[in-house]
């Protein structure tokens, strides 16, 4: 179990750094524990072309048996906004079960990850927050991959 | 990480004229580990990936990773065919990709004919040209031979790189150099004069030299298929349902395998399931190591987890079900223990009142310095004096986090949540692997299996916000790096090992 991640994680930089689909990045993977990533939503009046988002990935030792902990970033310069979506807090937790303990599998990867946010919310006709967001933020301390998300929407 | 650079990769062959073998590399890696199969084991869903990994997949999720249907490591079955594609794939790559860049480099020489800059490129190609001059011409000489011996020389290139490379290239690499082969066959080569008097001495160089490399490879060939031999074929280990194991059986049984059972009944549980995924895929494998080995690797594995847990605080803190198991699970010095059978007696596992429902970090796991030191003292109070508490500015000054607080591993809080719980329906799995999946919102409270710990208090339900049981005020607030309140014994020194939980 242990060990794995570094050697996979370099294999998968090694795959970033080389071609990534349309609209994601690879910003920074100083070490083998955080990267960030852009994306580009394309194709959604809700998220202008020119507008990039900051995801963060965390890995624990046990990726890719366990799920990396993905969420947005808030950031001034450069400006990252977290996306307009009913399904992520504005503190940047996005709620998705592929990053959840019962969807996530090890066949997984960075880059599908990326797509599948990105296509998330390329898909996305609300621009609303989900229920609940302001409290949520006030009082969540614990990390996303401790909370116990109820996924009741299959339409997304 | 250091390593990134000659580690083999599929992308590789892209700028080559043999584009299209990086999609066939690909498909020869196992999806987990993105590696080339190891012991490429089959599933009853038809997909395949090494057994080290699926074996620790399943033990962890129970699903095939690639369609989530539910699985079992005992309904794996070996793909040989699969794998022997993976070996002689392996042993003809560093031709075809030696081929291919050579290629790339004549048309870059075309293209400058002025400068002749083989240099650097060559070494790199040379070296690779010996290994692989090496594979293809044991193999040639073996092709009427069995396929499995094909597989034999190319899992030593992969397991025992090192020294014994260095040393190999000497018998092979030189055919026309004006000496003589040993006529008794040791395959050394010497000037005419040297002959005479190595004759005399050759039987005994021989199986000295034997003695010293057995382990190598000759001529590319493995010496070394040595636990099978030795005994009847390994049984696999069962996994165990360890919700019906007292803690007490529990130990036994691990004793019985011949693992440590010293520890918490979760670091145990830990330990057996990495054993056994280890075991087994062991069993599976064509070059089966020896239980020492093996058992080195559980080590190895726990410690290193343990480490890097350690010095990722964020992460640690945010985990405290694992916290218990991954701190534990390092200190013991398990090192000094052939047998590891015996139970190691150290802070940890001291039924102290405290570290009965905290677990101490471990301040040590990430200072290995820091250990020798603490032995003096260990031995110092053993010997009878008085000793200060080992805490040094280092640890103090590791403790600045304001949240990380030791979580209790809230048993009694998550009881009394519990009697109050109304699970939730889950939504529908959706089992279609890169579909976008489904939303929602924090739900309370199902409790899965250990997770309860990081469940919302009680008070208030029903709404996604509240905080968990272990940051409650009321929490107990224990500085991180806590000493332990007994003096830590040394493992020699003997003693049960406790019981914590």
């Amino acid at each position: 179990m242990a060990g794995m991640s570094g050697k996979r994680l370099q294999k998968e930089l090694a795959k970033i750094q080389g071609v990534l689909p349309p609209g994601i990045s690879l910003v920074s993977a100083e070490d083998l524990r955080e990267w960030q990533m852009d994306l580009i939503v394309p194709d959604n009046p809700i998220y202008p072309p020119d507008e990039k988002y900051r995801l963060r990935f965390h890995f624990s030792t046990n990726y890719p048996i366990e799920a990396p902990e993905v969420v947005f970033m808030l950031l001034s310069t450069p400006e990252r906004k977290i996306p307009m979506h009913p399904h992520i807090y504005s503190n940047g937790i996005i709620c998705l079960d592929l990053l959840d303990k019962q969807g996530w599998s090890p066949v997984h990867n960075v880059e599908s990850v990326c797509i599948s946010i990105q296509s998330m919310l390329a898909s996305n006709t609300k621009a609303e927050r989900p229920p609940g967001d302001a409290e949520f933020v006030r009082s969540n301390r614990s990390r996303p991959r401790d909370i116990n998300f109820l996924y009741h929407d299959p339409t997304v | 990480m250091n390593s990134a650079q000659d580690v083999p990769d599929s992308t590789d062959w892209l700028h080559t004229p043999l584009k299209e073998f990086a999609q066939l590399e690909t498909a020869l890696h196992c999806q987990i580990c993105k590696e080339f199969y190891d012991t490429p084991m089959i599933t009853s869903c038809s997909h395949t990936f090494c057994s080290r990994c699926i074996r620790t997949s399943l033990s962890a999720d129970g699903r095939c990773p690639a369609c989530r249907t539910a699985d079992q490591a005992s309904k794996l079955r070996k793909n040989s065919a699969l794998q022997e594609v993976v070996a002689t794939f392996m042993s003809a790559r560093p031709a075809a990709i030696c081929v291919a860049r050579r290629e790339v480099e004549q048309a870059t020489q075309k293209a400058r004919p002025g400068k002749r800059k083989r240099a650097v490129l060559d070494l790199d190609d040379l070296e690779q040209a010996q290994g692989e001059g090496r594979t293809t011409r044991s193999k040639s000489r073996r092709t009427a031979a069995s396929e499995t011996s094909t597989v034999d020389a190319i899992e030593v290139e992969d397991s025992d790189e090192g020294a014994d490379e260095t040393y190999e290239p000497e018998i092979e690499r030189v055919p026309d150099d004006g000496l003589l082969e040993c006529p008794l066959g040791c395959g050394k080569r010497m000037k005419i004069e040297q002959v005479e008097p190595h004759l005399d001495r050759c039987e005994d160089e021989k199986q000295s030299e034997k003695r010293e490399k057995h382990p190598a490879q000759v001529n590319g060939y493995l010496p070394k298929v040595t636990s099978r031999q030795n005994g009847p074929p390994r049984e696999r280990l069962a996994e165990l349902n360890y919700s019906l194991l007292k803690e007490l059986p529990m130990r036994k049984k691990l004793e019985e395998i011949g693992i440590p059972g010293w520890g918490s009944k979760q670091l145990m549980i830990k330990r057996h399931t990495e054993w056994v995924n280890l075991w087994n895929a062991d069993c599976d494998s064509d070059h089966p190591r020896s239980k020492r080995e093996l058992l080195q690797d559980l080590e190895t594995r726990l410690i290193a987890d343990a480490r890097r847990k350690k010095s990722n605080p964020a992460m640690v803190s945010s985990s405290p079900k694992d916290q218990p198991i991954e701190e534990t699970a390092a200190l013991p010095p398990m090192n000094s223990h052939e047998d590891s059978n015996h139970p190691v007696d150290d802070d940890t596992s001291n039924p102290t009142p405290q570290s009965a429902t905290d677990t101490q970090p471990a301040p040590y796991a990430e200072r290995p310095e820091a250990l020798p030191s603490i032995r003096e003292k260990v031995e110092a109070a053993n010997a009878g004096k008085q000793i200060e508490p080992v805490m040094n500015q280092g640890f103090i000054s590791q403790q600045p986090q304001p949240d990380i607080t030791i979580t209790i591993p809230a048993a009694a809080a998550s009881g009394a949540l519990n009697d109050q719980e109304v699970p939730v329906p889950q939504g529908s799995e959706n089992p279609a692997l890169l579909s976008q999946g489904h939303f929602g919102h924090p739900k309370q409270d199902k409790v899965v299996g250990n997770r309860d710990e990081h469940s919302p208090s009680g008070g208030r339900r029903g709404t996604p916000c509240e905080l968990p049981a272990h940051l409650h005020g009321d929490s107990r607030k224990m500085p991180m790096f806590a000493v332990p309140s007994r003096p830590v014994s040394d493992s020699e020194t003997g003693g049960g090992g406790g019981a914590v939980q």
